[in-house]
This record gives structure tokens, sequence and C-alpha cells, in this order.
């Protein structure tokens, strides 16, 4: 029987304290300590170079990704990735490797979050192999199974400006069916001309698990059907398995729509709208209530319940983790279903906390299945 | 903010910082030529948290999609019967900024900000929409009071979002009602995202005294067969999109605005807030309204 209720985390992380842009005795003392306590292997070297202040910041970048290996692997997840130490964020660290994106400034996404916005004034053109080298550095030193994150087609034509596709669109007098096409051509043109090749070069180097990010996924209801078109454009025929996360969306618009993707397992954020309280009933549960609904449609691919609010510094305990995943069982009918999993991203959380909530994680998880292996 | 959050900045030095932009954000609205300026409403991290944060029996709950945008707010959770005890939006506005000016605040509309709550209290959602426009016409007088405020727009794509049904309607122009017994200026009802003939004929007869439509969603061909007996708003400006409308497009689209719907006045603006937009594009967006208010006027 395979283990119930394995760990997996969603992506990022905050970027390791040496990759800050002024490296005082303080990012040193930081590097010494995560180093020593997450076995970094040789982690006084960088401290070392820290020291002397003779250092490349790509030479950093390896450092930092191996830190985040080690950060999921010591918590002890199963399913681990490098916390996209590399990356910026997951919208315009893609951009960047695509002829035709230009970058217009920050916009508001909620309280103090922003991001990049980008613009498409041209056919998008992938640049180079995003993600591919990120991931031949992970595979050689991760000692857990990889599950490696990509930003999905439909998330980055919906985060953008579609200038070009609107363009292209201008003799539609109607300005709502001028988007809508101007729209459509981009996540197409995302899947086909950027994702596809990407994945495919990711499966190609031996990536077993991939992650497809589409936060954007039900923002507009009636792009449902484009959606599932575009992302099963991307994964069609690849050999590997397909993680999709979605977050802080309506997930009742997934259905019946999700039925018809390519996809193995499916993280959702539910932590975010569940109560702190222990218990598993629906009030104490209301945020897994949802699960109900994957029921009701006989969902056949694994969940990935997010069991941990990313947006806290509050640590849920074992106890709650475990709740959490039990009743997410019990919602679904099936533990074998359920994948323990973090909200989303852990990149607005210190490391401290970040470390914490993923210990429960594994903690919980493991509670939890010893508590249903004993029912 | 993002520096106050994380502590390395003092709240003295946010509201500082923030004044500051508020003030470069008025004089831009100066400059442009706008006849109504906004505050900026800066330190609103959305349009309910000045709420949710201080009103007894409210409190933010979890991030939730603000529509179909990829811009989230944290859904007010009414926990307890809503009490007014202090005002409220006084501390999270910038009043000096606009203190001689005639301006316009934005503010949730009552239908529509019941129904973004999560409510674990009210039985009657009716009375859960009247208590908070009580606690808005509170607020909006005590404003009035202190500044040169002309309008209220009530922020409400909810009510176009699709058909609604009498009872909802009614409870909509209650709300309305409630918050016109104590604030004498204009009120302006806006539903922006969706298509405004989604809210006609009813919305005409709402006791709003301008009409808010985001001309980005609708089909004003729709709304030829309605008598449009009061000014509108009309969002010409898309306040989505990185296309910087050219002056003459936004001067063709209101005066097909005004053949067609033959209202007796007309307001124009951006179909919704500014910050889905990178600064420099709003700032364009911006100068080309008031250059096409200006060739609007002087026709």
């Amino acid at each position: 029987m395979k283990k119930l209720f394995p760990t997996q985390e969603v992506g990022s992380l905050l970027r390791a304290p040496f990759l800050k842009k002024t490296i005082s005795e303080r990012e040193i003392s930081e590097t010494e300590y995560w180093g020593r306590l997450l076995c970094v292997p040789e982690y006084e070297k960088l401290v070392e170079i820290l020291k002397t202040g003779k250092y490349v910041r790509d030479e950093l970048y390896e450092w930092a990704s191996i830190y985040g290996l080690r950060f999921f692997e010591s918590a002890g997840l199963d399913v681990v990735w490098d916390g996209e130490q590399r990356r910026v964020e997951m919208y315009e660290y893609p951009l960047r490797n695509i002829e035709g994106a230009v970058f217009y400034g920050k916009v508001k996404v909620w309280d103090v979050e922003t991001y990049n916005k980008a613009a498409i004034v041209s056919e998008p053109r992938l640049l180079n192999p995003i993600y591919l080298n990120e991931f031949l550095f992970a595979k050689r030193f991760a000692s857990r199974e990889l599950k490696i994150p990509v930003t999905g087609p439909y998330t980055l034509a919906d985060w953008s400006f579609p200038e070009h596709h609107y363009a292209m669109h201008k003799n539609v007098k109607n300005i709502m069916e001028r988007k809508r096409l101007a729209r459509r051509d981009l996540v197409l043109d995302m899947a086909e001309k950027v994702l596809r090749p990407v994945i495919k070069k990711l499966s190609d180097a031996g990536a077993k698990r991939i992650q497809i990010d589409e936060p954007a996924a039900t923002t507009n209801p009636e792009e449902m059907q484009l959606f599932v078109e575009a992302f099963n454009k991307v994964v069609t025929g690849i050999d590997a398995i397909f993680t999709l996360h979605i977050c802080y969306s309506d997930y009742r618009r997934l259905f019946p729509h999700v039925l018809e993707m390519k996809i193995d397992e499916l993280s959702i954020e539910c932590a975010n709208r569940d109560t702190p309280y222990k218990g598993q009933d629906d009030e104490k549960r209301r945020g897994y209530l949802i699960l109900k609904i994957f029921r009701e449609y006989g969902v056949k691919f694994k969940v990935a319940p997010g069991v941990i609010d990313v947006h806290t510094d509050f640590i849920e305990s074992p106890d709650l983790v475990s709740d959490r995943l039990l009743y997410s069982a019990k919602l679904l009918g099936d533990p074998s279903l359920v994948i323990a999993c973090n909200d989303c991203g852990l990149r607005t959380r210190r490391w401290e906390v970040a470390y914490k909530k993923e210990l429960s994680l594994v903690e919980g998880a493991s509670l939890a299945r010893s508590i249903w292996e004993k029912q | 903010m993002r520096k106050h959050s994380r502590g390395e900045i003092t709240k003295q030095e946010l509201l500082s910082a923030a004044q500051k932009e508020c003030r470069e954000i008025a004089e831009i609205q100066k400059k442009a030529g706008m006849t109504l300026l906004i505050e900026g409403q800066l330190l609103w991290h959305d349009h309910f948290r000045p709420f949710s944060e201080t009103i007894q029996g409210m409190e933010p709950g979890p991030l939730t999609r603000w529509f179909d945008n990829n811009m989230f707010y944290k859904k007010p959770i009414i926990v307890n019967e809503l009490v007014w005890e202090n005002p409220v939006l006084i501390n999270y506005l910038f009043l000096d900024v606009v203190r001689n000016e005639q301006w316009k605040i934005i503010l949730p509309e009552p239908f529509t900000f019941a129904s973004m709550c999560d409510n674990r209290y009210y039985v009657s959602f009716e009375e859960l929409v009247l208590d908070i426009a009580e606690i808005i016409a509170r607020e909006l007088s005590i404003i009035r009071s202190n500044s040169q405020l002309s309008i209220a727009q009530l922020s409400a794509p909810i009510l176009a979002q699709r058909k609604m049904d009498e009872d909802s309607v009614e409870i909509v122009r209650q709300g309305i009602e409630l918050i016109k017994k104590s604030f004498d200026g204009e009120i302006l009802l806006h539903t922006f995202f969706n298509d405004f003939s989604n809210a006609a004929p009813w919305i005409l007869d709402s006791g709003a005294d301008i009409l808010g439509m985001d001309l980005t969603a609708t089909d004003i061909e729709r709304l030829a067969e309605h008598d449009f007996d009061r000014p509108i708003f009309a969002g010409i400006v898309d306040s989505r999109n990185s296309y910087v409308e050219p002056i003459e497009e936004l001067v063709n689209t209101a005066e097909a605005l005004l053949e067609v719907l033959e209202p007796p006045a007309i307001h124009i603006g951006p179909s919704a807030d500014l910050d889905f937009l990178p600064r420099q594009i709003a700032d364009k967006k911006v100068m080309n309204l008031g250059i096409a208010y200006r060739k609007l006027v002087s026709t």
C-alpha cells in the first residue's frame, strides 16, 4: 500500500538570507545558522566566501537552490523543490525569457503585494529554455523526489496586457468581443509557443513531476473551456505526473471542466478559509467543504487541499493539520486521494516561520496516517 | 506600505509618505483638468478594510478574489451585530489633500458590501444591508461636514452581474434611501466590470442621482429603449487595459452615448479603480481624459 497523506511543498520560499542586496554580519550569521540546522553540505565554504566578499551572483543562486532543497528535505517532506530561489516571482521570471513581453510597472495584487505587469507587444516567443537549468541543478543535489513548478499559459496571459493580440483584432468594433478574441489568442499562443516547448524540454531532461501553477484559472468563468484547452495542449503526450495548482479561487467554477483535464493531482488552497480550531466537523473545517463537490463529481485525480496557511505567522499544530487531512479524506471518501500540502508558496513568510509550518505539516501528516490506519 | 508591514518604517513615516503620494495624485488630476478629484484612498488595502478593521461585529477574513481580477480583498466576516461607535474613514483619508476641492469618495454600495461578506450573524440579509447603509450614511455625513465632498460613488458591480429579483432590488433602494437621508451630496451608483443593461430598467429608479456604467463592458445600443432622466457617469477609459485610448476615441464614445441615451448630463471617467494599471499608464489615461473632456465641453 502506498504511503497515505504524502507531503509536498507548493513552490516558493523567501529568498535565502545571502541573496539580499547587501550582505552584512547578520546575513552571514543567518547563513551559518540555517546551513547548520538544515545540514547543508559544506555550508562553511559559503560562509567563508561571504566573509571575504569574493563571489559572483550565480554562485550564490546555486547555494540558495541547495539551501532551498535542504529546507524542505530536512523538514521531512516527501516531494520537494528549491523554493524557487532563482526566480524573482512566478510571473516576471518566465516573462523575462519571452520575446514580446515589455514590463510596464507594478500593480497591486492584495494589501502591499504587487507584481510587475507586462504587455505582450508582439507574438510571444521563447528566448531561453526557462526552468531547465534550475531543474538540472536541483536534480544533482536533491535527495528526495522533485516536483518543478511552472507558471501556466492561462495565468501568464491573464496577468498580461494583450496589446499585440488586441491590435490584431482592430477591425472588431465591439470592444467586449475584441477583448475576448485577443485574450483567447494570447492564451493559446502562450500554451503552444511558450509552455509546451518548456515542458517538453523539462520532460526530456528527466522531470518526472511537473506542477503547473494556474492561480488565474477560475478568474473568468466564461473562459473555463479555454483554460482547459490551453492546459491540455501543453501536457498532452508528455510522460510526467502533472499537478495543477490553483489558489485563492472559487473552485466551484472548475466543475465539470476540470474532469476533462489531463492532470494527476490538483493542489488548492483551503487553510486560508478554514478556522484554526481543532475538530473534524463542518463548522470547524469550513475551509474544506468544497471537497464535497469533488466527491459529487467522482474525481479520479488526487487532491492536495492546503492544510498550511501561507499568509499568516500562525503555526498550525500537528493536531490541526491531522484534523484537516482526516476531514478531507472523509469528504473525498478515500484517504489515498489526499496529499498533505501548503496552501501556496511560502514566499511571504520568514524562514523561521515557514520551517515550523513545514515541520508541522510533516508531523501532522504522520499523525493523520497513524490515526487512519488504526481506524 | 510594504516597508511598514516589514517593520522597516514607523507608522508616522508611512503616513507621511502616503500623504505625499496622495498630494501628487491630486496634482496630476488638477493638471489633467479633472473637475472632481479623488483623494486616492491609498491607506485602504481594499474597499472594505477600513470597516472590517474597525466596526464592531465585523472582522477581516480570508483573501478572496475581487471579481475577475488578479486582485484580492479580505472578505469581511460578520460575527455579530454591526455597531458604529466612532468615525472610521476620517482616519483613513488625508482630507487636507482635498480640503479646498470638489471631490468624490468611493465606497462600497451596501447591497454589494453585504454580498461580498461572509455573514455568520444576521438572519435577515436585508437587515445586514441596512446596518451597513447606516454606517456608510454616518461616515459620509461626517466627511461632508469636514470637506467639500460633492459625490459619494457607491461601487456596485454586483448589481449588474446578473438580473436581480424584485426583493433584492427593493433592498438596494432602501439602502440608498437610508444613505440619502443623512448625506445631502449626490449619490453615484457605479456598476463597473459588468453590463449595465443587466441592472436596467430598475436601476433608473434606484434613488441614485447619477448612474454609473462601465462602457468597456456595456453595449449602449441595448440601453437605447430606456429613458435616462438623470445624469450618467460613463466609464469610457478602460481601467484594466494598457491600451491608452486616443483622445478622439474618448470623445467619440462620449458623443455616441449622448446621442443614443440622451441623458440630461454625463460625467466621464475611468471604468473602475485605476490601481489595476501601472502608474505611468494610469497617468497617461487621466491626461487624455482631461483633454477629451475639454474637447467635449467646447463642442
